[in-house]
Parts: C-alpha cells; structure tokens; sequence
C-alpha cells in the first residue's frame, strides 16, 4: 500500500522523528515553565494562604499534561500552560466566589498582582522574561454525581476526577447553584496516558538506562511516544495551514489527540504492527475519520471520559468548521504519501518544508547530521557498500574534513 | 605479519580492498595509477553520486564527485572542497594522520566519501555544514 520501502521508511522516520523534537518545547522552556508551576503551585497550597481551607491541590492539565505541546509557529509567540486548582468547596455555592477565592489568593502577592489577568475560565499569569509563556490557573471543586457515567464503562479511575468549574459567561455565574460547567481534564489525562503507557513504559526505562539515572529521576518531557510525536507534528502541520485564517475555523486539538488517540489504540493492536514511526503515524492519521461517529444529531467525537460530550458539537453549528477539519486531514495523508518523499533529498525536504515550516525543519535535519557526526566521533557511525550512512556495515573511521572556499 | 611503515600498500592491493568492500565500482585502470569509480548514495533516497577517485602512490588520493552538485540558482562555494570547479573533496587534515600510505583506501577514503556526500546533502538544505571539520564553513544564504 506504500510507495515506500523498508530503508526509506527508517530513513524517513528519522527525520519526522527529528521533527517532532523540534516542534516540541526546548528543555529549557520545559525547565523554565516547570519550576515557574511549582513556585505558583507552593504559592496556592500555602497553609497561611486564604485556599488553605479548602485543601488546595494543583495539578497541570492539557496538552502540557499530556506531553504534545507544540512551540508556537512565530518564535517570539508565547505558548500557555494550563493548570487546576482544585478547592474541596461544596455546591451549591456561587461560582464567582469561587474565582474570586484565586484571585484574591494572587492578589495579596504583588508580584503576582501585576502578573494576573482574569480570563473566562482562568486567571492568567503573564510571564514576560526569558521564557515567554502564560500559566493559566483554572479553580476547580469536585462532583458527587461522577459515578453517574459509569454505566458508559468509562472506569472509575478516570471518572473521580471529575470536577466543576466557572465561567463568566455562565448564567449561573452570580446565582448559588450546582449547575456549574463540568470539566475532567485529569480524567482525560489519565485516559490518555493510559493509551500509551506500553511505550511509555519502555522509552522511560531505555532513557534511565542510557542515563545511568533511576526511573522516578527521568522528567516526563523527556519521554515522548510514537503517539505524542505524531499528535505534535499533526499540530504543526495544522497550525500552519490555519495559520492566516481570520475565520477561527481550524480543528481543535482535542479533537484531532482524542480521535489520534482512538486510532493509535487501533493500530497498536494489530501483531503485525510495524515499529517504524513513519508507518505508526500514517496508519495512525489514515484511521481518525473513523472515530468520527455520525449520529442523528450531527457528527460526534465523543469524550472518552464523558460519553455524553461531544467535542465537535460546534460543527453542527458551523458545517464550515467540519469541512476545515477533514481538509486538513486530506493534505496531511497527501504529504505522508507523497511521492517526493523519497524521490531525493531535495524533494524530500521541500515536501517537509512546506508541511512542517522551513526553519524547523532545517533545524530538525541540522540536528540529524549533528548526531551522525558525534556518532562517527564515537565511532558508532557505519557506512555498507551502496555508500549509505547509518548503522549498517563498517565504521567509519574518525577524520577532520578540511579544504577552504577555493575557486 | 610485519608492516613495513615506509613502503605504501600496493596499488593492487588497494584495488582488490576496493573490489572487496564495494563490489559495484569499477576499476578503470591499477597501473600506472588507480582510477576508480564508484556510486554513493548517504541515504536510502539520495541520487547516486559517481565519485572517481584518483591514486598514484606518490600523493593522497584525490576524489572527485561527477555529478552537478548545486541548482543553477545557486551560487554558493561547496564546502571542504579542494576546487569548486573540479569537486574534488577535502576529506581529512594532513596533519592529523588519519590517513597514511598504509591504509586501505577502501576503509578510508571511500567512507569520508560517502559522509562528504551525506553531510553535503544536508548542508544543501539548511546551509550548515554538520561534520565538523577545519576552516568553519560560514553560512552563505541570507536569513529570511
């Protein structure tokens, strides 16, 4: 069914492979962001703060949680992390209390005063120094009703985590109620760690092994599946399609992890499944339109840890926003398959180029020569008798390239 | 087995060590001098390079890469290249003794050959030279 073989595969898994790491966040924005959470995290849970009642716990929450942030297409773009902050405050109660409750936490400190900005769901702290991104802190309390859902099989583990949030636009925003918006990123999370703990499993073991450092000791964003990876350049490649579009039409990237997500278990499924990454993500993406669901009402990309939420329940609304998603499908299979890939390396990083941005990929195909160079410099970099470079014949013996610009 | 530092490996011997570790060349002519060529291709997608490499004992060998190397728009200078107009690569560092009479130009050269060519291919893309390598290769193309 492909056009490619086994060599072109690997080969090409490399380089997508690269790309994905150079889609992903830097270790220093990682470094960054994390202990800038954990300084905001140890502020909210503090037992002389005003939260201190209500046993405060502070937990990431999408796509930072999940491992498939992606660096925003302009480089000096901020990228967001969000986060909870669950309250163990009972309902009903009103909501903006609730918001209140945070906000008056960040108020009393002013650093934090001058940082904060209060969004719908969110208080936002901007941080304008090196790293430039925003923490968005979502104040959540718990539910009593989740076990309601178990009759969809959703299993329990995901379900108690289940929680209510506000929104200013809610009506009940300013009325004592329980009808707060109902959120389960944790749930979601989980569900979706879930998916891939196999790999994840492996991939942190072989990391702690290469690292001579213990398990617990490898932070998560190093450990990154074929599953993130993919989802990561799916973003990319979405992002920049969409990345003029006044029309706010491009697919939500809930939607494009959940129904990713659904394949990869598919995929993964089958004994013949190939290892080779460049096979994972195109079967992968080749299978999400199947977990489209049609129903009476429209088209359903149910939540796997809600069965009653529709995540493309604003495609009933906009038919324009279904036909933006299945678009964006269309040119990401046509790239995968596309017959340049490997018709020379020219053509291969034009077609790359194009789908993934110029300046990543230069740096994700930087990065490959790098790594065989420091390869042939440990002397781990083989060469086999069609001049082809890898891991295959004899080693390469250390030398220093020399010669000047001469005419 | 005894090697005798001062007298070169035969122009036969590195004939046969050719004909050994890439079977697909062909060997022009042994004597007077070694003329052989050979297609590379670094990656399972690459074009094949014909590469010609030169050798009459006296000198290092001298290789050379047949095929066009750049588009007709650009005009950037190769890097680690000897003559831009004759392509003929710049594969190590006299003075740091990776190569020597000795050596078998088939474990030597012909890899260095085949890493020229990878690292060129990427150089060609992104405008950075990532073997490494004496006299740093600036970039040539303006940044957008």
């Amino acid at each position: 069914m492909t056009h490619l073989l086994l060599e072109e595969k690997k080969y090409i898994s490399s380089i997508l492979d690269e790309l994905a790491k150079s889609i992903d966040l830097t270790e220093t924005q990682y470094k960054d962001a994390i202990s800038r959470y954990e300084v905001v995290s140890k502020f909210l849970v503090d037992p002389n703060g005003n939260l201190a009642p209500f046993n405060p716990s502070i937990l990431t929450q999408g796509s930072f949680r999940i491992g498939t942030m992606v660096r925003p297409v302009k480089q000096d773009t901020e990228f967001d992390v969000d986060a909870t902050c669950r309250l163990n405050v009972l309902l009903p109660t009103i909501q903006k209390n609730v918001k209140k409750l945070v906000g008056d936490r960040f108020k009393s400190d002013g650093t934090y005063s001058r940082m904060l900005d209060e969004r719908k769901r969110c208080w936002r702290l901007q941080y304008a120094e090196s790293s430039k991104f925003h923490l968005d802190i979502v104040p959540i309390v718990p539910v009593a009703d989740y076990e309601r859902l178990l009759q969809y099989r959703v299993p329990l583990d995901f379900l108690k985590h289940e929680g209510k949030i506000t929104d200013i636009e809610h009506p009940f925003y300013n009325v004592n109620s329980s009808d707060w918006p109902r959120s389960n990123s944790e749930g979601y999370a989980n569900w979706f760690l879930n998916v891939m703990k196999l790999q994840a499993d492996t991939i942190r073991k072989a990391l702690a092994e290469s690292l001579s450092l213990s398990i617990e000791r490898i932070p998560e964003y190093k450990v990154r599946t074929p599953l993130q990876r993919a989802i990561q350049l799916m973003k990319r490649h979405r992002d920049l399609i969409f990345e003029n579009d006044p029309n706010e039409l491009k697919p939500i990237s809930i939607i494009i992890t959940t129904l990713a997500a659904k394949a990869y278990i598919d995929v993964i499924k089958s004994s013949t499944s190939s290892d080779l990454f460049y096979d994972i993500i195109t079967e992968v993406v080749r299978k999400m339109p199947d977990y489209i669901e049609n129903r009476p009402d429209g088209k359903w990309v149910e939540n796997p840890v809600n069965p009653t939420e529709n995540f493309a329940d604003k495609w009933q609304k906009n038919k324009n926003l279904e036909t933006s998603f299945y678009n964006w499908h269309q040119s990401l299979m046509e790239t995968l398959k596309h017959r340049q890939l490997n018709e020379s390396v020219s053509k291969m990083s034009d077609v790359l180029k194009k789908s993934f941005g110029q300046s990543t990929f230069n740096e994700a195909f930087n990065n490959l020569g790098q790594g065989a160079r420091l390869l042939r410099e440990d002397q781990g970099l083989k060469v086999n008798s069609l001049g082809i470079i890898g891991s295959i014949g004899h080693t390469i013996s250390n030398h220093t390239f020399h010669g000047q610009h001469k005419k | 087995m005894v090697s005798i530092k001062n007298k070169p490996t035969t122009l036969n011997v590195q004939a046969s060590g050719l004909r050994n570790f890439y079977p697909s060349g062909k060997i022009i002519s042994i004597q007077p001098f070694l003329i052989w060529e050979v297609y590379l291709k670094p990656t399972p997608i690459s074009e094949n390079y014909k590469c010609q490499i030169t050798y009459d004992l006296k000198r290092a060998p001298k290789v050379f890469v047949k095929n066009s190397l750049l588009v007709e728009n650009d005009l950037r200078n190769l890097p680690h290249v000897y003559s831009q107009e004759k392509k003929q690569l710049c594969l190590f560092y006299p003075a740091d003794k990776s190569w020597n009479h000795n050596k078998l130009i088939a474990k030597t050269i012909v890899p260095w050959t085949a890493e020229w060519l990878f690292h060129f291919e990427i150089w060609r893309e992104t405008d950075c030279w990532n073997g490494g390598g004496v006299h740093e290769v600036k970039p040539q193309l303006k940044v957008a």
